[in-house]
């Protein structure tokens, strides 16, 4: 039961991080990425390709060549690498645009590189997924002990609270005030001389890197990915523990993460399944959740815990007022 | 040549609901990514009306359609005018948040099985090159048909007028009267049962899961930013393109699970050279 506890407790702690990243993207600057699942799915790739061991299992006829056996820190940093250079490829022709493009860019990137997963059995062993993901200090400790588990939710926890306080950090800097100048109005920030593209390039980068450490971590938590794991479903709760939770305010996004992945969804495992009807309560769930966007966004649009907003004269500001 | 045959079928199945996507998105500013599922239910209620109820498969079309264009008005008037004040980007949020309760909506009720229509097994006609099934030639002739139908629709009618005049300067045709309303409230019920229709005609051709309507909304965005976005023509000429590389591109035995990669990386090389599509203006919508 603890070690439930305990795994609980570490997936919501790495999907706070996925609503972090997406609140600097967001909240911040007001880039729309709809690919939260893509640059998850790319970190935990590269981190499980290279923690993992090489397999000589043959699937499909097609021999499973990667797998490097190389130990943890080297798959963290190497998908912070990777993540990092894909939103940098995707930044190059759609962050000059009308955000909208952007959204429609990463939803399609996530899809493609699902795709990439499902069907390059070489590399990612296809639906079979990746086995066999070593978690830290495996030598002292085997995978499913107890011990294991708190290492890697201390790991976990001490990455988030240390993204936690570069994004407020970021936030209070006059980098994050340039951001939200983005946000509110990109026209007059670039008029003031900022270069706009060039800020947002760093954001979406910075983001993208935030994903692709939680990836790892949740390749490492789970030890065992396979595609299925980052259908675009996920991208649409980070989206919904955002909103909720108030984006632009970083205690919001862990509010929302924690509220939505932590109540909503894990907390309803409990409820007894239905025979012969397998898909119904994770439908059911997710409907509930889509329902409670909407409704957060036509009640309370700035979330349960909203962004100070700077009074400027007389008149309040809604944040999110854009063209 | 059975893939260039294949790239007709897509292209014109895609052609319809891409126009009339190209049509919502200009007229009411936003990018609406619940329009695939839409599509998907549509071809669900079909499946429900046509295997579950029994009905004859034309009656249970027509009758899908009256339901996918009264839900597009209550989506309207329930979720999307409200927060049209907040701009675009909040709109797209809750677009994603309905797409969502759509396609869960669907896995809840049919699951996540492919299904099938109840429709009588066909043999494919040789056609000079091409092996078509007769139902195929049908899709197309109609797709085509009903494309033609939207394009005289906003030259020769009074609201198809009043949706040019919405959709260049809001403001404006309000102030000259124009019953801006009436126009959205039309903008959706055309452009819902027109998805409906895609989604039947998509369900026909390929099997109907509920991930089919979130999978053809890719290649519809595909198409609409590579003929440029709230350019009608664009979209029927950016679809036809899309359906025909991407089919073709299966020739190589490397891309065919990639057919979406495709897609997108027409696009993506479009985004690149130019942003505002192929036969877009500068301005965008």
């Amino acid at each position: 039961m603890l070690s439930f506890i305990i795994g609980i407790i570490t997936v919501v702690t790495i999907f706070c991080i996925l609503v972090l990243a997406l609140n600097m993207r967001w909240g911040y600057c007001g880039l729309l990425d709809f690919g939260v699942a893509g640059f998850f799915l790319i970190g935990a790739y590269t981190a499980a390709i290279l923690i993992s061991a090489p397999s000589e299992s043959y699937l499909f006829g097609v021999r499973h060549t990667a797998g490097y056996g190389l130990s943890w820190p080297i798959g963290l940093i190497a998908s912070v690498v990777t993540s990092g250079f894909l939103a940098f490829l995707i930044g190059i022709p759609t962050l000059r645009l009308r955000g909208d493009y952007l959204a429609i860019v990463t939803i399609g990137m996530a899809e493609i590189l699902r795709y990439v997963a499902i069907n390059e059995k070489w590399m990612t062993r296809g639906v079979q997924g990746i086995r066999d993901i070593k978690r830290p200090f495996e030598s002292f400790f085997p995978a499913a002990s107890l011990p294991s588990d708190i290492i890697l939710l201390v790991l976990s926890l001490t990455i988030l609270a240390l993204f936690f306080i570069i994004a407020s950090r970021l936030y209070i800097s006059p980098f994050g005030r340039v951001l939200r100048a983005i946000r509110e109005d990109e026209l007059v920030t670039s008029f003031l001389g900022k270069p706009v593209s060039h800020f947002k390039m760093l954001t979406f980068v910075l983001g993208g890197i935030y994903m692709g450490v939680a990836g790892a971590l949740f390749a490492m938590y789970v030890t065992a990915i396979e595609p299925y794991q980052f259908i675009p479903t996920y991208t649409f709760l980070m989206w919904a523990c955002l909103i909720v939770g108030g984006s632009g305010n970083n205690w919001g996004a862990i509010l929302g993460g924690a509220l939505i992945m932590g109540l909503f969804v894990q907390g309803t495992r409990f409820l007894p399944s239905i025979s012969g009807q397998p898909q119904l309560i994770p439908a059911l769930r997710y409907i509930a959740v889509g329902i409670l966007l909407i409704v957060v966004l036509r009640l309370r649009p700035r979330g349960l815990l909203p962004e100070k907003v700077i009074e400027i004269g007389e008149e309040t500001r809604d944040v999110h007022a854009k063209s | 040549m059975i893939y260039l045959g294949f790239g007709i079928i897509a292209g014109a199945v895609l052609a319809l609901p891409s126009v009339a996507l190209s049509l919502l998105c200009r007229n009411c500013k936003f990018f609406n990514l619940a329009y695939g599922d839409q599509m998907g239910l549509t071809a669900y209620l079909v499946l429900f009306f046509n295997v579950s109820l029994g009905l004859n498969f034309p009656a249970s079309v027509v009758l899908s359609l009256i339901i996918s264009a009264i839900l597009g008005v209550i989506f309207y008037w329930i979720i999307f005018k409200p927060l049209r004040r907040h701009g675009p980007l909040v709109l797209l949020i809750a677009s994603l948040g309905l797409a969502f309760v759509i396609h869960n909506s669907e896995l809840a009720i049919w699951g996540p099985n492919p299904q099938k229509y109840n429709i009588p097994f066909e043999t494919g006609l040789r056609l000079g090159p091409f092996i078509m099934t007769p139902i195929q030639l049908v899709l197309i002739g109609l797709s085509f048909a009903l494309t033609g139908g939207i394009f005289a629709m906003l030259r020769y009618t009074g609201i198809g007028r009043a949706m040019r005049a919405t959709a260049d300067n809001l403001e404006l045709a309000t102030i000259r009267g124009v019953d801006t309303e009436r126009v959205f409230i039309w903008t959706w019920i055309i452009c819902s049962a027109t998805a409906g229709l895609g989604g039947v005609f998509l369900a026909l051709i390929t099997t109907l899961t509920p991930w089919t309507g979130f999978i053809t909304l890719l290649f519809l965005f595909s198409a609409l930013i590579l003929g440029g976005v709230g350019n009608l023509v664009g979209a029927l000429v950016g679809a036809m393109i899309i359906g025909l590389v991407s089919e073709c591109a299966a020739i190589l035995s490397v891309l065919a699970p990639y057919k979406i990669a495709v897609a997108f990386a027409i696009m993506f090389i479009c985004l690149l050279f130019r942003p505002s599509g192929i036969l877009g203006k500068e301005r965008g919508f």
